[in-house]
């Protein structure tokens, strides 16, 4: 099988070689190679960095066999119909690695859906050239963001992978290509934050060996932050990057500009938990791009990304005007609940009126806004789902601009707030999965939590909002009922 | 009583061996008896057996499956009688057939028919 982003008809050698592992249904580039590319040219060595899981997944969505495709990528299962296009892809994505001679091969494991074909990557990269070191990393590799990862841990066991490197992988990743493998982040369940001044200092991401042909939509991914200024009760991220790091303005609109001088590719979608943490350098960023959307507006920038609300101020109107003038098409915005007292309670301090006021605003100035929700919080009633429907009922006016997801109701992960606080909460857990938990104070189980999660997304559809869907959600909520009733 | 699995003419509690595919391995089971090894009571009811339970089969590392434990794992008793199950409690053998060219091959034959 030819692999075209992995094609080496000269024969030449690299140093490292650093992939996306398949499958992320994703419209756009993955980002991890080209920001670890600059990384290891720094280091002195050569290296390709390549979006492998783009050319799959176009491949496997164009197969005949394509409905089978989702069973081995999630579970290592196959089908007669795909089984020796998917061996033969293995072995080609393994070969075609190996034909650049690198010293190392480093893979990108995004979600829990590329471990099944991570696996069997490094099985036969193994298996034709035992020497060379295989380095793993993303969020792919952890059960949970904080504490071993069993994943990581059975792959090195097993002689599959030599190391497995967490967190801000830029540090890491050079003191290992330097051969500094007792750095924190490789195979350690620490590693070392990214201080704002060296987030601001890192090289470009570097796309060269991306294909950008392979993407439906022309957008490239960028980062202004890491970490987050909230500390919400259910937040597993903040237990992991426990620090707010973020860049300068200055220091994401040259990027931008770069990589459309550089690409000519001109949307943005920035991977950030939240654009706006640090306020004074949204601000300058907004006004930077709206300044030239401005002087070149036959080739202006547009961007979307993760949002937070914050209490309506006096210049609001006026930054959702300059958002609209630099290019902000849509913003992910975790409302998590549509009663104040319960969004207090997690962290989210802003009113009722507030997100009336944004909404407003969001319609006025043409962006569109995604709603995320979390049903079932640790002290939510069938009160508050009553009050969460009255205010759909009463903002049917905006609908045309939200898309709301529901999602599969809370989960209560390890070393979060709530999991620490879960004897004085009233929660007992019931089983594995984070959402398998009972309050015994208000009567919360999983079954009524799932029940309204199904009453509320019922309720918004027939009001007419557009509802974002997911395959977990069903299935969470499938195994909340199925396992309590 | 204690049952035993040998390999190479050593006790082990597991054991991995070199194979090149396609090919079959034969777990035999043997020495159990009947009437010695498994005692009941006077209605019928197992107190207390002698056996081996397979816990876990991998190929090169790669597990076929929870279901393959309890669907694929024919013990042949001396009689001929074939009792689909992990936990094997008389004489007989059981035949891993691994029919197929490859390792990728093999483990996803095992997981699409189990």
């Amino acid at each position: 099988m030819h692999i075209d982003c992995l094609s080496n008809p000269g024969n030449q050698q690299v140093d490292v070689i650093i992939s996306t592992v398949p499958w992320t249904d994703s419209a756009i580039p993955l980002m991890a190679p080209a920001v670890l590319k600059p990384i290891v040219e720094q280091a002195g060595m050569s290296c390709i960095a390549v979006d492998l899981n783009a050319e799959i997944f176009n491949a496997t969505s164009t197969h005949p066999g394509k409905d089978h495709f989702i069973n081995f990528f999630f579970h290592g299962v196959g089908h007669p119909d795909i089984n020796d296009w998917l061996r033969d892809m293995v072995e080609s994505v393994s070969q075609d690695m190996l034909s650049w001679q690198p010293k190392i091969i480093a893979l990108s494991v995004f979600t829990h859906a590329s471990r099944k074909m991570c696996e069997w990557t490094c099985y036969y990269i193994k298996k034709l050239s035992p020497d060379t070191k295989i380095v793993i990393g993303g969020a792919g590799c952890l059960e949970q963001f904080t504490g071993p990862s069993t994943f990581a841990d059975d792959m090195i066991n097993r002689g599959l992978v030599d190391y497995h490197v967490r967190g801000d992988g830029e540090h890491a990743f050079r003191q290992l290509l330097l051969g500094n493998t007792s750095y924190p982040g490789i195979n350690s369940t620490t590693w070392k934050i990214l201080t704002n001044e060296e987030l601001d200092q890192l090289p470009y991401p570097d796309y060269t060996d991306y294909n950008f042909s392979q993407y439906s939509k022309k957008m490239m991914s960028i980062h202004g932050s890491r970490g987050c200024v909230r500390t919400c009760t259910f937040c597993d991220y903040i237990t992991n990057w426990e620090k707010f790091q973020w860049r300068t303005g200055e220091s994401i609109f040259k990027e931008m500009k770069f990589q459309y001088d550089k690409f000519g590719i001109r949307s943005f979608k920035f991977q950030d938990s939240l654009t706006n943490g640090n306020l004074k350098e949204f601000n300058k960023l907004i006004r930077l791009l709206a300044e030239y959307n401005q002087l070149n507006p036959q080739e202006s920038f547009n961007w979307g990304g993760f949002y937070i609300f914050r209490n309506r101020s006096a210049n609001d109107e006026e930054m959702w005007d300059i958002m609209a003038q630099s290019g902000a098409e849509f913003l992910t915005v975790g409302i998590e609940n549509l009663n104040e007292d319960i969004r207090y309670a997690i962290g989210k301090k802003f009113s009722n009126e507030s997100i009336t006021f944004h909404l407003e605003q969001a319609q006025r100035c043409g962006i569109k806004l995604d709603l995320l929700f979390i049903v079932g919080y640790v002290n939510e009633t069938q009160q508050h789902i009553d009050n969460a429907k009255a205010w759909l009922d009463r903002h049917v006016q905006y609908q045309d601009n939200l898309i709301i997801s529901w999602g599969g109701t809370l989960a209560i992960n390890p070393n979060t707030y709530l999991d620490k606080n879960s004897d004085q909460l009233g929660i007992t857990r019931t089983g594995t999965l984070p959402q398998f938990w009972i309050n015994t104070e208000t009567g919360s189980t999983p079954v009524l939590r799932a029940k309204w999660a199904k009453e509320l997304a019922e309720h918004s559809s027939q009001l007419g909002y557009c509802i974002s869907d997911s395959l977990d959600t069903h299935w969470v909520l499938e195994q909340m009922i199925k396992t309590h009733e | 009583m204690n049952a035993v699995m040998i390999h190479d003419g050593k006790e082990c509690p597991g054991f991995s061996v070199d194979l090149t595919l396609p090919t079959k391995l034969t777990l035999v089971v043997s020495g159990k008896n009947m009437k010695l090894d498994t005692k009941i009571d006077k209605d019928g009811k197992i107190l207390e057996d002698l056996y081996i339970k397979i816990i876990g089969v991998t190929l090169d590392g790669f597990d076929p499956g929870v279901n393959f434990l309890h669907q694929k794992i024919k013990l042949v008793t001396q009689d001929g009688k074939v009792l689909t199950n992990p936990y094997l409690g008389f004489n007989g053998h059981v035949d891993f057939i691994m029919d197929q060219p490859t390792v990728f091959q093999q483990v996803m034959h095992w997981k699409n028919v189990a």
